[in-house]
């Protein structure tokens, strides 16, 4: 027997068959690992004595109930959204039915422009030019210094 | 050796009640009181797989309520190709690497209470023999140090050395759960022996 096939064959062996046990008495490499292997495995096996947390099965309990209250909102959110989309529906259905059973009416054009001669057209009439009133000096207004006139002192 | 989890046949037979697969069709068809029998029928395995991996009871403890969560809002994808146990596993199994790679830390121990019972345990009474009166290892030290080592490797070694040699899953079923080959499975778990021997060579013969 191989080194190889033996690991393989002892990987979870308790205990060794004759064949293995025959490769073992030659090889105490292998022999020595299967020892080992297992000891860690009964090391390891030592922790099957921790305690689990005993309030674990509530915590998941509580933790699945509240996520399953909240996989209930989303009914409750898509029983909103039908109504909003059912609603936005009717609406259209109203416009739809409302332009399908109104009167015609009148095709809407652009007025059509005036044509007008220019003969036709009346004259304008322009009034007079508006002339401010002109810095023409308003009579009896006497501009510069007064004329002089006798003064009596014997008086 | 640890407890078989064996296959769904089994866990069926051993347990009182309706088997898996009805509990899952009715928790499909909404029945949320036939998922809370499912969470106490599978809560203490996920526990200890989770705890396993991160030796950290808190940790473990959100991280069991999450798996439940995430399965009980994906259980409509549940087909029944595989059993339910294959199926909470790996969702377990992926849950728990990636809610360390977030928080992408090297956990911190926080560990459980050992039972009394250890004291009795052939193993620890063989390793108490093993070291002498003068090296007693005390129960404490012992849980501490094997975490320790178990923390010392990667993700996928501790998973397969959890899940067979703590948990006793099949080298078959851990492959079904990690969607890898039997082969792999056991590659994996050779190269971490050999690392936790290394850890633990003041316990070994």
């Amino acid at each position: 027997m191989k080194c190889s096939r033996f690991r393989k064959e002892t990987l979870d062996a308790e205990q060794l068959t004759p064949e293995c046990l025959a490769h073992a008495q030659e090889c105490p490499d292998c022999l020595a690992l299967f020892e080992q292997g297992l000891a860690l495995r009964s090391l390891l096996a030592l922790r099957k004595h921790e305690r689990i947390p005993g309030d674990s099965l509530d915590c998941a309990c509580r933790a699945f109930r509240l996520a399953a209250a909240e996989s209930f909102e989303p009914a409750a959110s898509g029983l909103a959204l039908v109504l909003r989309y059912g609603l936005a529906g009717a609406f259209m259905m109203l416009l739809v039915i409302n332009f399908s059973i109104s009167p015609e009416l009148p095709a809407m054009h652009p007025p059509e422009p005036q044509v007008r001669s220019v003969a036709a057209a009346p004259s304008p009439s322009f009034p007079g030019p508006f002339l401010a009133h002109s810095n023409a000096e308003p009579s009896g207004i006497q501009y510069g210094p007064l004329p002089s006139s006798l003064v009596n002192f014997n008086y | 050796m640890p407890p078989m989890v064996g296959t769904e046949k089994d866990n069926a037979a051993q347990e009182p009640g309706p088997p898996d697969a009805e509990l899952v069709a009715r928790a499909q068809n909404g029945d949320a009181a036939a998922f809370e029998e499912l969470i106490g029928r599978w809560h203490e395995k996920i526990y200890a797989l989770v705890y396993g991996m991160t030796s950290n009871r808190e940790d473990a403890q959100d991280i069991l309520q999450d798996v439940f969560i995430k399965a009980y809002r994906s259980l409509r994808r549940f087909r029944g190709t595989a059993s339910f146990y294959t199926w909470i596993y790996r969702i377990a199994v992926n849950h728990t690497i990636n809610y360390r790679k977030k928080r992408n830390r090297r956990a911190a121990l926080s560990l459980n209470e050992m039972d009394d019972s250890i004291e009795k345990d052939p193993a620890f009474v063989r390793l108490q023999a093993h070291q002498g009166p003068r090296y007693e290892t005390s129960v404490s030290e012992l849980h501490e140090k094997l975490n320790k080592a178990l923390q010392t490797l990667s993700e996928k070694h501790r998973t397969v050395v959890v899940m067979h040699d703590m948990e006793g899953i099949p080298h078959e079923e851990i492959a079904r759960m990690l969607r890898c080959s039997p082969g792999t499975v056991r590659s994996r778990l050779f190269y971490a022996r050999r690392l936790l021997q290394q850890e633990l060579k003041d316990y070994m013969p």
